[in-house]
């Protein structure tokens, strides 16, 4: 893996879904740039996309005509993405991931956006001030195979 | 390429759909009108070949959610087939290869309709 690599970008894109793809883009090309690989990329460009959208749809109420600032670093340890807005805060305590097992027993769609950013990143919080965010880490130093934490 | 187009092929007694390109907010209206449209014509044994679906987000894992029941309901099927890493990921994560049976290639899945 390279681990001298680091650097930081930032986009400021309209809250509206045809931009997602061009983010999630941009997390998959840094996850690359960061020494990923292309399942751990994947996985990266999958939480971005889940965490915008939720931005979208609930944060905005699915509003075309609001910011979103996307900023994803590379630092030595990790890789580092921000999603921020100045919608609808979503408290990490009011966070209910879903039972997979009785999700799928009961067939009921919705609700598993937070359960793909939670499987597929490191870390993640969710942060309320002046804007918030939904801040998303993986770790560059762990080793590929087994890198997820659950 | 277009964001997502959706092509769907009688094979046997199964309806063969090819999305290619992305499904998740912005395409995943299309990937549902696809699938309800096959649903109105009572088709009920379907194959989804992801040979060219980059991936799948929560959104269109909600679409297949929501048709699961109708088809299982009517004594159908909706498998998958030729899923790539990402799209794979998606689905051993959450745990829908248990919900949904996953195989290889598409050959596969139509051998398994007459097993």
């Amino acid at each position: 893996m390279n681990d001298l690599q680091t650097g930081k970008v930032e986009v400021t894109f309209p809250s509206q879904t045809e931009f997602v793809h061009m983010i999630t883009v941009l997390a998959s090309n840094a996850a690359t740039v960061a020494g990923f690989d292309k399942k751990q990329a994947g996985k990266v460009a999958i939480a971005t996309d889940e965490a915008v959208t939720n931005v979208i749809r609930h944060a905005y109420g699915g509003r075309s005509d609001k910011i979103i600032n996307f900023t994803v670093e590379i630092t030595p340890k990790s890789l580092i993405l921000k999603v921020s807005h100045t919608g609808k805060a979503l408290k990490k305590n009011e966070i209910r991931l879903p039972v997979m097992e009785e999700y799928i027993k009961k067939k009921q769609p919705g609700g598993l956006g937070l359960f793909i950013i939670d499987k597929f990143m490191d870390e993640v919080d969710y942060l309320a001030g002046e804007e918030h965010c939904c801040l998303m880490t993986k770790y560059r130093n762990m080793d590929q195979s087994g890198a997820e934490k659950k | 390429m277009a964001e997502l187009t959706i092509h769907a092929v009688q094979k046997d007694s199964a309806k063969i759909l090819y999305p290619d390109g992305y499904i998740n907010a912005h395409t995943v209206q299309e990937f549902e009108k696809s699938l309800q449209s096959i649903l109105e014509e009572k088709n009920f044994r379907i194959i989804i070949n992801c040979r060219d679906l980059q991936y799948i987000n929560s959104s269109g894992l909600g679409v297949l959610m929501g048709v699961i029941e109708e088809i299982q309901e009517n004594e159908g099927f909706l498998w998958l087939s030729n899923m790539n890493e990402t799209v794979f990921n998606i689905f051993d994560t959450l745990g829908f290869t248990h919900l949904f049976n996953v195989y290889q290639t598409e050959e596969e899945a139509i051998g398994a309709i007459t097993q």
